[in-house]
């Protein structure tokens, strides 16, 4: 099984390659292209998660269901998986030791042996910080790739950091936060139009995304028409 | 200081580097990550008194973040809401005219202040305030879309969503393109007529014309 990142800068997509009898997961409903041997499945189980995994997945806002993508056939299989937003998407490959934890919305794809299991982030956490109440974590051997909406720049933390909430795409666990003010004070962080952020302490790796989406979605929307109810 | 210009032409943004004592401002909100020692403060564009009257008249305010350095090398991203371009401009005593959503960040010694756009840009759906840039330093602004940088000398019109900044050396007014009919019913909205000499900077995407293409699929 190979994943690699294909495409210009500003639309990146994932490229799996498969062997006869490999599979590989994605969030449901992203595959662009697939071999002619490829079986897909729509399934809410993956690796070490069952219907209760799906339902705290929908909460972390990523897809209830997953695809299953099986390579029958004799030769190599390939399939395309095409994230949301337009974007970086980057493909991390997990070792066993270490676990990525991804927030609202950034899971695409992962290998087979890689559980994701969506967990409370804390009261506190989620329901202040306009994040999804769950992120979800991953960890195994194989790859994980994550979806951003414009360019994923990566972060070596040692010691403190803080990523505005819509500028999180994931995190190594190694890594601690707590979700909070940016600045001296609630009044001045508000003002300053940075409700809340998340402040990561320790040691590990994080990638952050150029554009928020909930920024660009609460300029569009208001120059939308009303929603009929 | 150091500034990065990052990813432009799509996904423009700022990479920067401050020293001890440097300050930056920028763009309410555009925080996207940062050290955790750098300390934010608030200014109201202009003062108090016209950041309460553009919140009453307009639910715009126009505040903007003020990030300083507590020691040397503190690193601080900036990112505009929108993908597009992001330029930067060296102000020399020349103000220096944006819409409201086009600043994105700049250095101290710039001072910020804005001016009503008239009646009929409170129809115009691209906010009612511009904003006007005076002093000397180093500026930033985005764009939906690419830029084109355009030098003017005797008049030019430009749709009202598709200017970024001008000049004002030049002559502006918002305007209708033609009587209150053809406003309203022309899709061509409000119009900035320029005229006399000095740069415009268009983008070449509008917010409102991707809202009003989306529009369309909304139920």
């Amino acid at each position: 099984m190979k994943a690699s990142v294909i495409g210009t800068d500003s639309f990146q997509s994932l490229h799996v390659e498969l062997s006869p009898g490999e599979r590989f997961y994605s969030e449901a409903g992203k595959m662009v292209r697939c071999s002619s041997g490829v079986d897909i499945e729509v399934t809410l189980q993956k690796k070490g998660g069952g219907f209760m995994g799906a339902l705290k997945r929908l909460l972390s806002s990523d897809s209830f269901f997953y695809s299953r993508y099986t390579a029958q056939g004799t030769g190599t299989s390939e399939v395309v998986i095409a994230p949301t937003m337009m974007g970086n998407v980057r493909v991390l490959e997990l070792k066993g030791d270490e676990t990525w934890i991804t927030s609202g919305g950034s899971y695409l794809a992962s290998g087979p042996e890689i559980t994701s299991e969506a967990k409370w982030q804390g009261l506190g956490a989620g329901l202040l910080s306009g994040e999804s109440l769950m992120f979800v974590h991953n960890r195994g051997i194989g790859f994980l790739a994550v979806e951003a909406f414009g360019t994923i720049h990566e972060v070596d933390v040692n010691g403190e950091f803080v990523v505005d909430t819509g500028h999180l795409v994931a995190f190594e666990s190694s890594l601690s936060f707590t979700v909070g003010k940016v600045g001296g004070s609630w009044i001045k962080s508000f003002f300053s139009g940075e409700g809340f952020v998340m402040n990561f302490k320790g040691t590990g790796k994080l990638l952050m995304q150029s554009h928020n989406g909930s920024s660009f979605g609460g300029l569009l929307g208001p120059l939308l028409p009303k929603r009929r109810s | 200081m150091s500034v990065q210009v990052v990813s432009n032409p799509d996904f423009g943004h700022l990479e920067i580097v401050l020293d001890q004592g440097q300050t930056i401002l920028c763009e309410s909100g555009a925080m996207a990550a940062m050290d955790s020692d750098l300390q934010l403060d608030t200014k109201m564009m202009g003062g108090f008194l016209p950041a309460l009257w553009r919140k009453v008249v307009a639910g715009e305010s126009l505040l903007s973040g003020v990030y300083t350095a507590k020691r040397a090398g503190s690193r601080l991203w900036l990112s505009p809401p929108i993908p597009g371009q992001v330029i930067a401009y060296s102000l020399q005593d020349k103000p220096l005219m944006l819409t409201s959503g086009s600043f994105l960040a700049c250095e101290e010694g710039v001072q910020l202040g804005t001016k009503f756009g008239g009646l009929r840009a409170m129809f115009s759906g691209e906010g009612m305030f511009f904003i006007e840039a005076r002093g000397r330093g180093s500026l930033w602004f985005n764009s939906y879309g690419a830029v084109i940088e355009h030098e003017v000398n005797g008049e030019f019109i430009v749709d009202t969503g598709h200017v970024v900044a001008w000049e004002p050396s030049l002559q502006w007014t918002v305007t209708g393109m033609g009587n209150l009919f053809s406003t309203l019913f022309s899709g061509e909205g409000l119009v900035l007529r320029f005229s006399g000499s000095g740069k415009v900077w268009l983008q070449t995407r509008s917010m409102s014309g991707l809202a009003g293409w989306l529009a369309g699929y909304c139920r």
